[in-house]
């Protein structure tokens, strides 16, 4: 009989914090890979940083909350917010080092040797680099700046989150401060100044260098701490620290955070302390007297201080990443081609009613999505087109073509997330355009964020009303859709129109539909569903079928879901995980997860795509969507997943799982001990997924330009210009 | 192809159909909004609709009307359900929506409500056969069960019971405290069924159960739609109606997991659905899936000439009259006399008259009913007619025809009243065609008085200002003709044509 056991033990789950913690590394790891072109690994260790620094906003500050709020419910893993504080300080303080050593021991060395220098410390400057970064200063920086002191008329200034600063210490070259004294009573020559680093700035200055062939670059901050000086004239300044601060200065609650969090903080309002500092990072060295100062005022617990070895923020080096020329160090860009179906399309619309498209992004253009829209708008057939927008790019022409098509009277409805975080501003501004143009805008659901993505567009053709349909994994986004892998699916079939046509009059504040001919939603209806169709590979293993589940994802972390894919394991399904991020599964638990595989890929591009596989006794079948399997993604957004049922579609789609799975060149495993190790590689063929997918995309590109070359061209040429023959 | 906007504001829900309408496709749902809104809570609370529910309804209004605009619909149509009936301000309450929404409303009698979602299952492909092997079919209402007995493809009879989903939610609210008030109230509604399956359903067994009703409160409805034919065994969807009942939270249809979302509402409709089930004796459920909303559209389509419609309901409502008559006791040969007649002269004079073929359906239904008070009092027999008809149900007239049918049937035996005397319950055009069908009655009527049938092979024309009226006789018309002078002077004064016998002896 099979051993009784508690699924839902603490033992048998990550905690998601440490997790991501682990995800980062595996990126960080990308920038300590020697076999990476120099720029790519700056850009990883960048991103490093810029991940960490929303992790702390966004993450951090909703456990401090908590710890604020006396909240001592532990996660699945069983930590209470305090432990998992003390463990998040731990491991994030060593990523820090690291990301440090990388930075200094192995990037900015070889940097130096592909004759790119970059000046973290003023004093390293020849003389007329040093002439130049003041000339530079006086014209560019010193308008803009506003420097500040302290002293009892003047309080400690509002330092803001996450801006560069810099600390000094400065002495009156008359006879001091008369208002500090230090404890004897004695009077304190020093004062406090700090000014920040003006955002508006560049932070990476490229100056003149040494020797030709080279470039050379400095940091603002290094400008403006050489010319310190000259912000306080009546004073030395003793020592100048660069320091950065994070703040909990977020009203909102993190989505992710336990519901019943809100009530107990509601409880406990008057302990919150808003704009808390979460994290103080200064250079490494600072004079003790201007780290008290910082942390007495700042009011800074000591575990909270990261001591930096180098220069704060690493994320000027994206900045460092896009500089002109040095392409060699840089992986080559393989530009998306077209999908093959829509090579020689002139109306998307026409193509689209042969068969259903599935997309490939970055390896297939996103322009034919752009297009659609684009086509719509002019579209005298088109009623109406529908769209959701959760991150849209600068300059969208998404956007563009949506207001255009409003322009030309049709009828636009957009539903544009206001709560996509960190994109709230920019979305505000769109929506505000497109609702100018005559579109109506939906600024999302109370309590819920859209994050399906989802366009409908409606035509009234020769034989009726016909409905085209795009489902992505990704946003609509052209940008990132050159950076994120993604899928898409395009089609006119009648069972996804009509659901496509629910999901907005449901988004439009109508009654959910009676019934989904093929889209799951969340927040109702998909956990559900993926429970059952979990249940219905576990129900053919113990019927002695043969039994699979193969799920691509973002993040793994709902336990409700994890605890059914232990229930499936234990059944004997063969389960494989390809999970980008944050996996709060544990593999290789005897009993428990031992039909489990987890994997991960961290490459050039980022791993976006949610492809969800069940074998279902040979009756394969496919979904894909823009749900994650994380508490928010089932429950507090409305998401979709579509199934992909277009038997070349399939295809696509499996083949996509099965090179993903045979990737062992950037696929990390997710071993017993809850650490991640490449794959063993001794005696196997290389296979890097994302490689693969670009070259197949750029050998089905030269295959269609073979076709097109021996093709005699036929001008059709003006009557009048006949004769130009 | 048409598209055609269907707005049905319901008491607790208001739907927007888009349908495309074509004759290779028929009726194309395109599109479907449905929103809430609290028209049964405000009467019930307060006796009638209160501004902020008004307010918001507009809104919707308008909203939708947009909606079925941009898929091209010339036609968008607003309907406001029976259950406004029930607001003191029912009548303001239209005026505004029509005002605001700039659209024609109509507001429905529960007649008109129900034949509405009556002929939407009547355009369903599978319903011709199904009352060819009898069925009940039971329209599940706010208020009311209105259960119709087909038998052998025609109708028998029109019952209402009074008890429906929002009324049974009421009792649920108030013996929701009692202990076994989940077993007591299935009793309270097999009451009401045993009344009507003693009366009609002695000796006839029903193959099909046709369940009509707001489809949105009811999960069976999805799923039964996606079933072959919509059918379900009887025995089956009374078991799963029964796990639907036990479990609130999800339940488990042939291995599929599906939501159930708990609320009273639901509740009530799964317990009068389950009673029904079980009561109403048939081998099948028939679970069409549609409502007031497909009828609507099919009902314009037809009435356009967009459609032709796959079942007559015309003969629907005159076998309902027919079973009525029966019922009642009425002598069939002098009735069928009566409608050759009266057919004959309504279609002689129809230059004259200005009637159309509903006024000829309503022709002919006062020709069957008009004595089946007979059965209660023979010297009150036109009132006791009027009394029968009037509370009886018959499928596919509407309050106002039936109401039409009744009084005409009353004034048969007593003098005229003029118009002001009726104008509370009916307008001058209805007035008119009562008097002009009065007069055909009389006159026909007069034909058979002595309830022979004397008169055969009749043949009515208008010749020199005259209908003549030229039959053949088998003996002496002499009683009938001296009947008849009496009755063709107010035929003459309703016509301007006199009506003359001829007579050709056998």
């Amino acid at each position: 009989m099979e051993k009784s056991i508690d699924l839902s033990s603490y033992e048998y789950y990550e905690n998601r914090e440490l997790s991501w913690l682990k995800f980062n590394t595996r990126i960080l790891n990308e920038a300590r890979d020697n076999s990476l072109p120099l720029l790519e690994r700056m850009k990883f260790l960048s991103i490093t940083a810029s991940n960490l620094d929303e992790f702390y906003m966004v993450r951090v500050a909703s456990l401090k909350d908590m710890v604020n709020a006396e909240y001592k419910k532990p996660d699945i893993s069983g930590m209470t917010p305090v432990k998992q504080l003390a463990a998040i300080n731990d491991v994030a303080k060593k990523f820090v080092s690291l990301q440090y050593s990388t930075y200094n021991r192995s990037l900015i060395p070889h940097l130096k040797d592909e004759n790119i220098i970059l000046y973290d410390a003023y004093e390293d400057l020849n003389p007329d680099q040093a002439e130049f970064v003041d000339n530079y200063f006086r014209e560019n920086v010193y308008p803009v700046l506003t420097p500040m002191a302290v002293d009892a008329s003047r309080p400690f200034p509002l330092i803001a989150n996450k801006s560069l600063n810099i600390a000094a210490l400065i002495k009156s070259k008359g006879k001091g401060s008369k208002l500090h004294k230090t404890k004897g009573g004695k009077k304190d020559e020093l004062e406090f100044a700090t000014v920040q680093v003006p955002s508006v700035l560049p932070r990476l200055v490229e100056i003149p260098s040494e020797n030709e062939d080279a470039t050379s670059f400095v940091l603002l901050e290094q400008i403006i701490e050489k010319n310190l000086s000259n912000l306080y004239l009546n004073f030395d300044v003793v020592c100048a620290f660069p320091y950065r601060i994070m703040r909990n200065a977020d009203l909102s609650f993190d989505e992710d955070d336990a519901s019943d969090l809100l009530k107990e903080i509601e409880k406990q309002l008057r302990k919150r302390q808003w704009g808390e500092v979460i994290r103080l990072e200064v250079e490494d060295g600072i004079d003790k007297k201007l780290l008290k100062l910082l942390r007495d005022n700042l009011n800074v617990r000591e575990e909270d201080v990261f001591n930096i070895n180098g220069p704060i923020d690493l994320t000027f080096l994206m900045k460092m990443y896009g500089i002109d020329g040095h392409d060699d160090l840089r992986v080559e860009q393989n530009p998306p081609v077209m999908n093959r179906r829509l090579l020689n399309a002139t109306n998307l619309f026409d193509e689209i009613r042969k068969g259903d498209i599935l997309l490939h992004h970055p390896y297939e253009s996103f322009s034919p999505v752009v297009n659609l829209i684009a086509q719509a708008a002019t579209d005298p057939a088109v009623l109406a087109i529908k769209q959701t927008l959760y991150r849209v790019s600068g300059n969208s022409p998404i956007i563009a073509a949506l207001a255009r098509a409003a322009e030309n009277g049709k009828h636009v409805t957009v539903l544009v997330e206001l709560k996509a975080r960190f994109d709230e501003e920019n979305n505000i501004g769109w929506a505000k355009m497109l609702e100018k143009a005559g579109c109506h805008v939906i600024y999302g659901i109370v309590g819920l964020k859209t994050h399906c993505k989802i366009a409908l567009i409606v035509r009234r053709e020769d034989d009726g009303i016909r409905r085209y349909v795009h489902l992505g994994t990704g946003n609509y986004n052209d940008s990132t859709a050159k950076l994120y892998t993604d899928c898409g699916l395009l089609t006119c079939a009648e069972s996804f129109g009509e659901d496509a046509t629910a999901v907005f009059n449901m988004l439009s504040g109508y009654s959910e539909p009676r019934t989904w001919n093929k889209l799951i939603v969340a927040p109702i209806w998909m956990r559900k569903h993926f429970m059952s169709l979990i249940d219905r590979e576990i129900k053919h293993a113990k019927d002695g079928d043969e039994a699979m589940i193969i799920a691509k994802m973002n993040s793994l972390c709902d336990k409700e879901i994890i605890e059914k894919l232990y229930e499936a394991s234990r059944a004997g399904v063969k389960i494989s995980l390809i999970v980008r991020g944050i996996c709060c599964l544990k593999t290789g638990i005897p009993g428990v997860s031992e039909n489990i595989t987890v994997t991960s890929i961290v490459g050039n591009y980022l791993e976006h795509a949610r492809i969800f596989y069940f074998f279902n006794k040979g009756q394969e079948e496919i979904y894909m969507g823009s749900a994650d399997w994380m508490p928010r993604n089932l429950d507090k957004r409305v998401e979709i997943i579509f199934p992909v049922e277009d038997e070349s579609a399939m295809a696509k789609a499996k083949h996509i799982l099965d090179v993903q799975l045979k990737d062992n060149k950037k696929a990390y495993v997710l071993k017993a001990d809850g650490e991640y190790a490449h794959k063993d590689k001794r005696g196997k063929t290389l296979v890097g997924a994302q490689e693969t997918f670009s070259e197949e995309a750029k050998r089905q590109d030269e295959k269609k330009k073979k076709e097109w070359r021996g093709i005699t061209f036929t001008p059709v040429f003006a009557p009048g210009n006949m004769d130009a023959e | 192809m048409k598209v055609f906007g269907s707005i049905y504001v319901g008491s607790y829900e208001v739907i927007l159909k888009v349908f495309e309408i074509s004759t290779e496709k028929k009726l194309k749902e395109i599109d479907e909004l449905r929103a809430s809104i609290s028209i049964i809570s405000d009467i019930s609370a307060t006796g009638s609709v209160s501004l902020k529910t008004t307010d918001r309804l507009c809104n919707i209004l308008l909203d939708m009307k947009k909606t079925a605009k941009m898929y091209g619909a010339e036609v968008v149509k607003v309907f406001i359900g029976n259950a406004v009936s029930g607001a003191s301000n029912a009548l303001f309450f239209s005026e505004q929506l029509r005002l605001r929404v700039k659209a024609p409303i109509v507001r429905l009698s529960n007649s008109e409500q129900r034949f509405l979602g009556y002929e939407a299952v009547a355009s369903e492909d599978s319903f011709a056969d199904m009352i060819k092997k009898d069925a009940v079919l039971v329209d599940v209402g706010g208020a009311s069960l209105q259960i119709t007995l087909f038998v052998k493809g025609k109708i028998v009879t029109t019952q209402h019971v009074m008890l429906g989903a929002y009324s049974l939610r009421q009792i649920l609210d108030m013996l929701k405290n009692l202990p076994d008030h989940r077993n007591q109230i299935p009793v309270l509604i097999d009451k009401e069924l045993d009344a009507f399956i003693k009366a009609y359903l002695q000796d006839i067994k029903p193959t099909y159960l046709i369940l009509l009703g707001n489809a949105s409160y009811f999960n069976v409805n999805t799923k039964a739609r996606s079933l072959p034919d919509k059918c379900v065994k009887t025995d089956e969807f009374i078991d799963f109606v029964k796990k639907l009942r036990k479990k609130s939270e999800s339940v488990v249809w042939q291995d599929d997991v599906s939501a159930l979302e708990t609320d009273a509402q639901r509740e009530a409709y799964l317990i009068l659905h389950h009673e029904i089930a079980e009561r109403i004796p048939s081998k099948y459920i028939f679970i069409p899936g549609v409502s007031v909303s497909e009828g609507i559209a099919y009902d314009y389509a037809y009435k356009n000439g967009l459609l032709k419609a796959p079942h007559d309901f015309e003969e629907d409502v005159l076998s309902a009259s027919w079973s009525l008559s029966e019922r009642y006791g009425s002598y069939r040969p002098h009735l069928e006399a009566l409608l050759d007649y009266s057919v004959q002269i309504f279609d002689a004079l129809k230059k004259y008259h200005g009637m159309g073929k509903r006024e000829r359906l309503l022709m002919k239904t006062v020709c069957i009913l008009h004595d089946c008070g007979k059965y209660i009092s023979l010297s009150e027999q036109a009132q006791c007619s009027n009394t029968i008809i009037m509370n009886s149900e018959i499928l596919g007239l509407s309050h106002n025809e039936r109401q039409l049918v009744a009084m005409t049937v009353s004034y048969n035996r007593k003098e005229l009243e003029p118009y002001e005397a009726l104008a509370d319950i009916m307008d001058e055009e209805e007035y008119c065609t009562m008097v002009k069908l009065l007069a055909i009655l009389r006159v026909a009527n007069a034909m058979d008085r002595t309830h022979k049938q004397k008169m055969k092979s009749l043949k009515a024309v208008v010749r020199d200002g005259q209908l003549v009226l030229e039959s053949q006789a088998d003996s002496s018309i002499s009683l009938e003709k001296s009947m008849f002078r009496e009755k063709a002077d107010f035929f003459e004064q309703v016509f301007s044509v006199r009506p003359v016998i001829k007579e050709k002896r056998i």
